[in-house]
């Protein structure tokens, strides 16, 4: 089974990544071999739509599971409609302590995104723009 | 002539400026006072337009035909918004990440894909005190304010406000999209700022975007003046910024503010600040033709 993991780092040892859309790389595992082949996810440096890239990306390169720390309502839906179910993992677990607790059942599935559109989106990536006191924060 | 008064940080005194600024206009031509602060459009509580016509902005969409598509992904390739999941047996099109740009449609191989258009705001034109006035909308729930800003704009351009005299187009603060679709047929930016470091902060932003980028002629009101932070006077200085009015910090203005008055109404004394602004907003734009 090829399962798709957010990770932080290129080898299997890396620590899976807390966001789904905008996390640096992609782990895509093959659960019985645990051979792990990684892509750099070009989504972190999207302005937006970063889940739905990613999740399209993960769904095209044929992966039927998904694992990450966190996912964000565009990338579940898309998930979702792609027939891939995503299991939650801890944040101190290995890309490939991840797929072996997947294996062994250990991990829980999530029914639906767990954290807010933006979630991972860093701070200099925010539209709009007032400062504190104009009380007008908005998004563009 | 088209006087876009922006500001990047919120709060510092658009709404104050432009109704101002318009009330002395109408001495010398006719005016045309423009709210493109569409997500919180505030120049009608001061105001008290008289609205003749209301209509709404429309937004094209992709629509994919499943019967047609062959799942290429090319649709999702070309759109810089990432809106649409091309899927190996669905397309999903994301209408809040959308800008209606249509290369989707025109990049589909299968032409399987085809518009639609919804309202995503409203623009409404009326009246206020012997000048034209004019306001968009945009819908609560909706994220681009970009085409109603367009629509406000074109609307005064096309009706030929511009031309036969001012048009005083209060844009949307920040310094991303909105704002540079609100400078784009500004004769000048009138930035309005204040003495705090995110009042400089701001409007280093917003002078980068309007004149940096967009090469707009760029003039500075300082509102909230004699805080004690000289800061943005000497940014100002220092990047031969005219700072065409400065207003006092002072308590009675909020006041009047606060009760839906526009300034030089509530507190005629400070007509001659704004004629003057006018003034020298006036010799700017000269200058830069000539």
């Amino acid at each position: 089974m090829k399962v798709i993991v957010s990770s932080t780092g290129n080898t299997m040892e890396a620590p899976v990544s807390p966001i789904f859309g905008r996390c640096p790389w992609f782990a895509l595992v093959d659960s019985e071999t645990m051979e792990g082949e990684f892509v750099e996810n070009e989504a972190t440096k999207a302005m937006g739509g970063a889940g739905v890239q990613s999740a399209q990306n993960a769904a095209r390169a044929g992966a039927e599971v998904a694992i990450s720390g966190n996912l964000g309502p565009n990338a579940s839906q898309v998930l979702t409609s792609a027939g891939i179910t995503v299991y939650t993992a801890a944040g101190d677990m290995t890309v490939r302590q991840a797929v072996e607790a997947l294996n062994e059942g250990k991990l829980e599935a999530l029914a639906g995104p767990n954290v807010s559109r933006d979630h991972g989106k860093p701070a200099g990536f925010t539209r709009g723009g007032s400062g504190m006191g104009g009380g007008m924060g908005r998004r563009s | 002539m088209r006087i876009v008064v922006a500001s990047g940080k919120g709060g510092t005194g658009k709404t104050l400026v432009a109704t101002s600024l318009s009330l002395v206009a109408r001495e010398s031509g006719p005016v045309a006072l423009v709210d493109a602060d569409v997500e919180a459009p505030n120049d009608a509580l001061f105001m008290h337009p008289t609205i003749a016509a209301r209509e709404p902005i429309m937004q094209p969409q992709p629509v994919v035909d499943a019967e047609l598509c062959t799942h290429c992904g090319r649709c999702a390739e070309v759109c810089q918004y990432n809106a649409i999941a091309s899927l190996p047996e669905s397309t999903l099109v994301f209408t809040d990440l959308c800008h209606g740009c249509g290369s989707c449609m025109l990049n589909c191989p299968a032409g399987a894909i085809t518009e639609e258009y919804r309202p995503i705001g409203y623009l409404e034109t009326g009246e206020t005190q012997g000048m034209r006035f004019a306001q968009g909308i945009l819908e609560v729930g909706e994220a681009m304010a970009t085409p109603v800003i367009r629509a406000l704009g074109k609307m005064a351009s096309n009706e030929g406000w511009d031309d036969e005299g001012l048009t005083v187009f209060d844009a949307p603060p920040g310094s991303a999209c909105p704002v540079i679709e609100a400078l784009s047929d500004a004769d000048l930016a009138l930035l309005v700022t204040e003495p705090t470091p995110f009042g400089l902060h701001d409007l280093k932003l917003a002078v980068q975007v309007a004149r940096d980028v967009l090469g707009r002629t760029v003039a500075i009101v300082i509102n909230k003046h004699g805080t004690g932070d000289p800061a943005v006077e000497e940014y100002c200085q220092e990047e031969n910024l005219p700072v065409l009015l400065r207003i006092p910090l002072e308590r009675r203005i909020a006041e009047a503010y606060s009760s839906g008055q526009p300034l030089v109404q509530a507190l005629p004394e400070f007509e001659p600040g704004f004629c003057e602004l006018l003034d020298g907003a006036q010799k700017l734009v000269a200058g830069r033709v000539s």
